[in-house]
């Protein structure tokens, strides 16, 4: 079987290594450019939200490149990300290609259907339950590695002494990690990717500021949809923290009744489960607040139904709290002067606000 | 005390049950009216700019009625069927917080959270006793007041089912409220208006299922009028309210699982149950601007209505309010359905996405 999936962020080294060592071939979805978008958008509902878009047009270059089954993620909603598989299937079909899309939907609501699914990959592979779960266990490890460095990223890049250098380290570290087989090598390239990326040479200076990065969990995760922000802002001299990550870091990191934490601290300003990571993104920001961050930006894409309730109490947060919000919606457009913009104008607004800024552009 | 009830998403599915209740405890009910050009404006104002139009319409409703009333009631719908993944779109959940923050000065927020999935009964009387604490009645007379308001709420789907048009029917309520007379007697003399007359006759020219939420179809303003303007085009239409709920959860087997919001799967199974029993010449969706679940089952309606072989037109409405437009595309709309259907033994214009 020559299997492909959605490709998000690092993420895809991971999903990559499972596949190939069940022995089927993994068809790693080419890195997402203008035309994977223009192929999403041409076929995509309109107003379908940019991931679904994007997630069409890397489908179809999956296709190309001889992908015959796709592997998904479900849901039970209310966020439309839950039923992509399905009307990704249908309209991949309508446009004559014999795909299947095989939908995961979580273990606990449907085991029978996710052990029924997995089984049948298991089998096609010839491989046994332990050997199955043990290279599901392996590859989760990956994802927690690959996630390992790009938290640390986050932390080298506004204190590097030359542009570009933490990007180039990590670039490193994730190809020597796409080389690793066994989890004795997973480990081995997490230590030498850590070590590549600690090794980069930095200015003797402090964050320019702190900012924490809220939102949907696509446009969170995959630079392209997000215009690399990250890099943006790291660049500009500050130190970045991501609410969500693949290998739930904050959730393993944080108290134990996670879940309801969220949902107490958020409980003022949105009191209900709506789907996504709407409730999350709340308590998250609302969080970075009581840490002493600077502000936080929230993105998410257009017509993103949960993120646009978020964005509509945010004012409300950034009232009662004194605390600023900078909302970005992405859509089709890939180009960064805009945010680039407007990243910098917030940027010098904080500092200006922390008096680490003055007029005239001097930061101090 | 007055409460006000904004008159647009659930307003066109549950108003009778509301004004009932609301009355037999003694409260004096308003309603913010038909949508009118100042209240969307308001509604503009006050939202976020990618929020979708209908919800841009519910701020402009309850900004209006913020004026005038005491409390306002929007009740926070989670989940009212038996589907444990069939609840309300995500705006619908977190619009008591959106409005909250959107709105200054509002007035008491009655909003209890409806979530029916597991105890129907029970989660009704408590929403009814959570509804009472917060207006300050208790005892049996709450109780009361949802019984009666439920009788009240059944004899409206029976008008409803029998073909009158949402807003007719709770015309028909409304009487009952000012004139006291009897629910029933009225409902036969209400079924041969002439509106309700045209659509009940068999002789049109052209029947279209016209699919989309109560609160796109029945609110004429934000629709330009497009079930009157249809039926001045002498075409008959079918609505989802049209097709009974049975018929409807038939229709659940067209996808391998349901869609996650409650008016959504509606407006699918309604569409797919008019294609499959060949009911109509062509199919008309309406959708919102910005509406999120509308991308997800516009597609699926069209692939359903390609399958079939049925013409389908996908009509978004937004703030605009100019009417040329939309004409246009409702003249040639059915002057090709004329045109296919005069020629039927022959005719050259191909379905949608066909070419001949």
């Amino acid at each position: 079987m020559n299997i492909t999936f959605p490709r998000m962020g690092n993420s895809y080294n991971a999903f990559a290594h499972f596949i190939n060592r069940l022995g089927h071939k993994a068809v790693v979805p080419p890195p997402l450019s203008d035309r994977t978008l223009s192929l999403g958008v041409k076929h995509a509902p309109e107003f379908a939200c940019i991931p679904f878009k994007i997630i069409l047009g890397s489908y179809l270059e999956a296709i190309e490149q001889g992908a015959d089954i796709i592997i998904t993620s479900g849901g039970s909603g209310p966020c439309r990300a839950g039923f992509y598989g399905i009307l990704h299937e249908r309209i991949l079909r309508s446009l004559g290609y014999d795909i299947e899309v095989v939908v995961f939907d979580s273990i606990y609501q449907r085991p029978k259907d996710f052990f029924a699914k997995a089984n049948r990959f298991r089998r096609a592979a010839g491989v046994s339950w332990p050997r199955f779960f043990y290279l599901i266990w392996e590859a989760w490890e990956m994802v927690k590695a690959l996630d390992e460095l790009e938290r640390l990223s986050l932390d080298v890049r506004p204190r590097e002494k030359s542009v570009g250098a933490t990007t180039r380290a990590l670039d490193q570290a994730y190809e020597i990690m796409a080389q690793a087989e066994t989890n004795v090598d997973i480990q081995a390239a997490r230590d030498k990717g850590l070590a590549l990326l600690r090794g980069v040479p930095l200015q003797n200076k402090e964050y320019l500021l702190k900012i924490g990065i809220v939102g949907e969990i696509y446009v969170l995760i995959e630079p392209f949809a997000n215009l690399n922000i990250q890099e943006m802002l790291g660049n500009l001299g500050v130190f970045c923290d991501r609410a969500i990550y693949l290998s739930g870091w904050t959730k393993e990191n944080t108290v134990a009744d996670h879940d309801a934490a969220l949902r107490r601290t958020a409980s003022p300003y949105v009191n209900q489960m709506i789907g996504g990571h709407g409730l999350e993104n709340v308590a998250y920001a609302i969080r970075y607040q009581q840490q002493g961050f600077d502000g936080v930006v929230h993105l998410a894409p257009f017509a993103c139904i949960p993120e646009i309730v978020v964005k509509s109490v945010f004012p409300r947060v950034t009232h009662e709290l004194d605390f600023p919000v900078l909302d970005v919606f992405l859509d089709e457009l890939t180009g960064k002067a805009g945010l680039q913009t407007r990243l910098e104008a917030f940027v010098d607004m904080l500092a200006f606000k922390r008096g680490k800024y003055q007029l005239g552009g001097v930061y101090t | 005390m007055r409460v006000g009830i904004p008159q647009t998403l659930t307003y066109f599915e549950f108003y009778p049950l509301y004004c009932t209740f609301f009355r037999e405890l003694g409260f004096e009910v308003v309603t913010s009216g038909e949508t009118t050009k100042p209240v969307m404006d308001q509604g503009i104002l006050y939202t976020v700019t990618d929020s979708c139009i209908p919800i841009k319409l519910m701020h402009g409703h309850v900004a209006e009625l913020a004026k005038t009333c005491d409390a306002i009631f929007v009740p926070r719908f989670v989940r009212i069927t038996g589907e444990e993944f069939e609840t309300f779109c995500p705006k619908f959940l977190g619009l008591p917080d959106m409005l909250n923050a959107s709105i200054p000065k509002l007035p008491l927020l009655i909003s209890p959270k409806v979530d029916l999935y597991r105890w129907p009964r029970l989660g009704l009387l408590k929403l009814a006793q959570a509804v009472g604490d917060q207006l300050g009645k208790k005892g049996l007379g709450v109780y009361r007041a949802l019984v009666k308001a439920l009788r009240v709420q059944t004899e409206f789907r029976r008008l409803v089912s029998q073909g009158l048009l949402p807003p007719e029917a709770i015309a028909v309520v409304n009487k009952y409220w000012q004139e006291g007379d009897s629910l029933v007697s009225p409902v036969e003399a209400e079924m041969v208006r002439p509106e309700a007359k045209i659509r009940g006759v068999e002789a049109h020219p052209i029947t279209l299922g016209v699919v989309g939420f109560p609160y796109t179809l029945y609110d004429n303003f934000i629709n330009s009028s497009l079930l009157n303007k249809l039926c001045s085009l002498g075409v008959k239409t079918y609505t989802p309210e049209m097709v009974s709920p049975a018929k409807l959860a038939e229709q659940a087997k067209g996808l391998p699982k349901p869609m996650f919001w409650y008016f959504s799967n509606r407006v699918y199974r309604a569409a797919r149950y008019l294609l499959v029993n060949k009911k109509i010449d062509g199919l008309i969706h309406v959708t919102a601007f910005g509406c999120g679940p509308d991308a997800m089952a516009d597609k699926l309606i069209e692939l359903e209505a390609k399958q079939h072989g049925f013409p389908f037109m996908s009509l978004c409405i937004d703030e605009h309010t100019g009417e040329a437009g939309l004409n246009t595309r409702l003249e040639a709309f059915v002057d090709m359905l004329q045109l296919r259907k005069g020629e039927q033994s022959e005719h050259n214009l191909s379905a949608h996405g066909q070419f001949v």
